[in-house]
């Protein structure tokens, strides 16, 4: 500082002081206003916090407001930025700031001098006065609400523990509860009934034996008395009962081991195995972890179980599957194989149906009033295609299969096109009356079948003259892709 | 003599000149000071108003109350450039040999009033601001100087511009500072009418001369400016183009090309003149705000926009002030947080 005129100092020193003041004051605000937020983060955790959490509610506003008082203390104030405020302040036209440049240089010149001069003479004329105006930080305004909050907050009971507001049927508790119940539930079972009641029969006597109207063997908890012991629950335990019935209950345990393999049992429907093919492979496993290869392995298998489960089950029940692979989406993929095992599933619950005499077309008065109809077919509503087969039960796609549909009635497809990453797409899609019944067909596919519909088409005269070189053009752009 | 003492010579010096002007020129005290600032900068004033507000009549006032050589030119559709600059004509001397002899043209004056300068073709133009710009003509393959100082005050009407020639946008930047004469108001029209209605004509005195008006020039550019005030005036400038990052939304949206390197001299310059005239040693950035309209306003090109939507440079510049462009604080926030 040296060089500068004596009164420019000492007004640069009370610049400073009262600009330190200012942003004490402006930090305390803000300090406090985030002190008060976290003080009212304490008072909500108040249920855990206990008696302490008003103190400490106190303490974080105080050390917030003191914090940010101490930090806009200790912030470094520029020297021309205090010369520039004592400007703007005592309106003498930037020269304190002026003379702070000029006072230094080597060289000075006469207008230099006199500045300084006339600086110093305006300076000492000046009465004091404040120079930094007071600015109230938004913070400030706005502590009202978090102060308030906090306020309310220490008033009240405290808030419940977030824990508890879920509901108990999902917290771990409930479920290890539940699942200790399921367990009691099925020794139970197994401790009442002998050895060759355990033993379940064969799926086909099982279902011969509903078929024929016979109750099948009980399997629910019909007789817990074994396991229900009360003899100690009573004023007056009888402890000796209760070792007694002990050894009936350590024997009925011991008889765990002769229950029949369910497994094996589950194993011995194709449906089954299908099913436990597609659990060991997708347990455990993401999507993501699964690789191509092993998926599309996987679907084949699946394909080839479903085609000898149903002659019908074609690869259009994949087509999901194989859209997803070719864009390398294994999650869609998995997905779509998830969709190929439901309708595996639906087969077999309509097959099981039509065994049990259920289902099919027996509850439709009004499809057995109008007879057989078959697959394709047009119904009273006039829904196309919703065909119903003997034993089979009415079908679940409104029109049919896409890929039958598209051999026997082409004109109902469009060719739909799509950039998918650098290589273009072109597939065929099969509107339905319901979003079930779309599908998908590579363009390749059906590219020539198009194209000779449409030689047929122009050779019929079935389209203007006009138009035809129009649709040849069209078709060979196509083929050119 | 002393800083103080000059300082206080200018202010005297220019107080009297603008009170001489003042006996003929009622009102237009922005214009007179506006005028006066440019003398003393160095640099050359375009005025622009429409017919009858005494745009002649100051300069020509200005003219008789310096000791200064004055020379008026009406610019008109056949003036030629050696109309202007002069041209070799051949004499005869005593002995009966011919030569060429060259014979300055009205240029050659120390206060040149070019009026209804685009009304020339732009021939003649060029050979005018030539000469503002290199304080030299160049005839017949010889240079001249042209005196010193000097000043060349040009007029224009904004309104009749059929069969005009506007000068360019690089030939308006050559004048520090443009100045819109406005309509007078009833007050000083009815002063008109007194003073120019009656037998009795004031006299205008000389009050100054050639060296006096050099050795103030001398004196203004040793005026010191702060840092933040010389940033001040750079990115007002810079705040005119349209292509600067931090330029307000206006200017993006009007301006096809900002102010010139020569908009920023012109402001530095002139609030240097400014605070010498109000008695203080330093610029300031109220002078730099008092003087961006005259010093940008025909240096900022508006583009389609601008024009259709009949966008004033003055407003533009205005909003580019209020912008506060950055590095500057206006209150004590920016210094506070």
């Amino acid at each position: 500082m040296t060089g500068y005129p004596a009164a420019i100092e000492r007004l640069l020193r009370r610049v400073r002081v009262e600009l330190r003041l200012r942003r004490a004051e402006r930090g305390a605000w803000r300090g406090a206003f985030w002190g008060a937020l976290a003080a009212v983060a304490a008072l909500a955790m108040k249920g855990a916090i206990g008696a302490l959490a008003v103190p400490l509610a106190l303490a974080l506003l105080g050390i917030g407001a003191l914090a940010g008082a101490l930090l806009g203390a200790c912030r470094r104030v520029d020297t021309l930025d205090a010369a520039r405020l004592a400007d703007r302040a005592l309106r003498l036209d930037d020269r304190v700031a002026t003379s702070l440049e000029y006072a230094g240089a080597s060289e000075r010149s006469s207008l230099v001098g006199a500045l300084l001069a006339d600086t110093t003479a305006r300076l000492e004329a000046l009465p004091p006065r404040r120079m930094v105006a007071r600015v109230v930080p938004r913070e400030a305004r706005a502590l009202a609400l978090p102060v308030l909050a906090a306020v309310v907050l220490a008033a009240a009971p405290p808030l419940p523990d977030p824990q508890t507001l879920i509901p108990e049927w999902f917290s771990a508790e409930a479920k290890a509860r539940r699942d200790q119940n399921l367990n009691l539930a099925m020794l139970q079972n197994r401790g009442t009934l002998g050895p060759e009641a355990l033993r379940r029969d064969p799926p086909a006597n099982r279902d011969a034996a509903e078929g024929a109207g016979r109750r099948p063997p009980a399997t629910a908890a019909e007789n817990p008395a074994l396991f229900q012991d009360k003899a100690l629950i009573k004023p007056s335990a009888d402890f000796s009962s209760f070792v007694k019935r002990s050894d009936e209950r350590l024997r009925v345990l011991g008889e765990t081991d002769k229950l029949p393999d369910l497994r094996s049992d589950f194993a011995s429907s194709k449906y089954r195995a299908l099913l436990r093919k597609h659990e060991e492979l997708a347990a455990g496993l993401r999507a993501r972890q699964l690789s191509p290869k092993k998926l599309a392995e996987l679907l084949s298998e699946m394909e080839r179980l479903g085609r000898k489960i149903d002659e019908e089950f074609g690869s259009d029940a994949f087509d999901g599957y194989y859209d997803a692979m070719e864009r390398g989406q294994t999650d869609e993929a998995l997905e779509a194989m998830e969709n190929a095992l439901s309708r595996l599933r639906e087969q077999e619950g309509r097959g099981r149906d039509a065994r049990r005499l259920r289902g099919g077309r027996e509850p439709d008065q009004a499809a057995r009033d109008d007879g057989e109809r078959l697959e394709g077919a047009f119904d009273e509503s006039g829904m196309e295609g919703e065909g119903v087969a003997p034993g089979l039960g009415r079908s679940t796609d409104a029109k049919g299969r896409p890929r039958a549909r598209l051999r026997s009635t082409p004109y109902t497809s469009g060719v739909q096109g799509a950039q998918r990453g650098r290589v273009p797409l072109y597939e065929t899609q099969v509107p339905g009356s319901t979003s079930r019944a779309d599908g998908q067909l590579p363009s390749v596919g059906v590219f020539g079948q198009y194209r000779r519909l449409m030689e047929d088409a122009i050779a019929r005269e079935q389209v203007p003259r006009d138009y035809h070189e129009q649709i040849r053009d069209y078709f060979k752009s196509l083929n050119e892709r | 003599m002393s800083a103080p003492a000059q300082v206080e010579s200018f202010v005297r010096a220019f107080t009297g000149l603008r009170a001489e002007v003042e006996k003929l020129i009622v009102g237009q005290a922005e214009i007179i000071t506006g005028v006066l600032t440019g003398m003393f900068a160095g640099g050359h004033v375009l005025l622009e108003g429409v017919p009858g507000l005494g745009k002649t009549l100051l300069v020509k006032t200005l003219a008789q109350s310096l000791d200064l050589s004055f020379a008026r030119v009406q610019f008109t559709p056949d003036l030629m450039p050696a109309d202007i600059i002069g041209t070799n004509v051949v004499v005869e001397d005593a002995g009966g040999g011919k030569h060429f002899q060259y014979q300055p043209g009205p240029l050659f004056a120390h206060i040149v009033l070019a009026d209804e300068i685009n009304r020339a073709t732009p021939k003649t133009q060029s050979a005018l601001l030539e000469g503002m710009q290199e304080q030299a003509v160049t005839v017949g393959g010889v240079s001249r100087p042209l005196p010193s100082p000097f000043f060349v005050l040009a007029t224009q009407n904004p309104i009749e511009m059929q069969g005009t020639y506007p000068l360019p946008e690089a030939q308006l930047d050559r004048f520090l500072f443009k100045l819109q004469v406005r309509y007078p108001a009833i007050e000083e029209l009815n002063a008109i009418l007194d003073r120019t209605t009656q037998a009795h004509t004031a006299t205008v005195q000389r009050v100054m001369d050639g060296p006096t008006v050099l050795g103030f020039r001398a004196l203004i550019r040793d005026v010191p400016i702060a840092s933040h005030v010389r940033d001040f005036a750079t990115r007002v400038v810079m705040a005119t183009h349209p292509q600067w990052e931090h330029a307000p939304e206006t200017t993006r949206r009007y301006v096809r090309y900002g102010a010139s390197p020569r908009g920023a001299q012109a402001l530095v310059l002139g609030a240097k003149v400014r605070a010498l005239t109000q008695g203080r040693y330093n610029a300031s950035l109220e002078d730099i705000r008092a003087l961006a309209a005259p010093a940008l306003r025909h240096r900022v090109i508006l583009n389609f926009a601008g024009e259709s939507e009949g966008i004033d440079p003055d407003t533009l510049i205005a909003q580019v002030l209020d912008g506060a462009p950055a590095g500057t604080t206006r209150t004590a926030e920016p210094v506070l947080s």
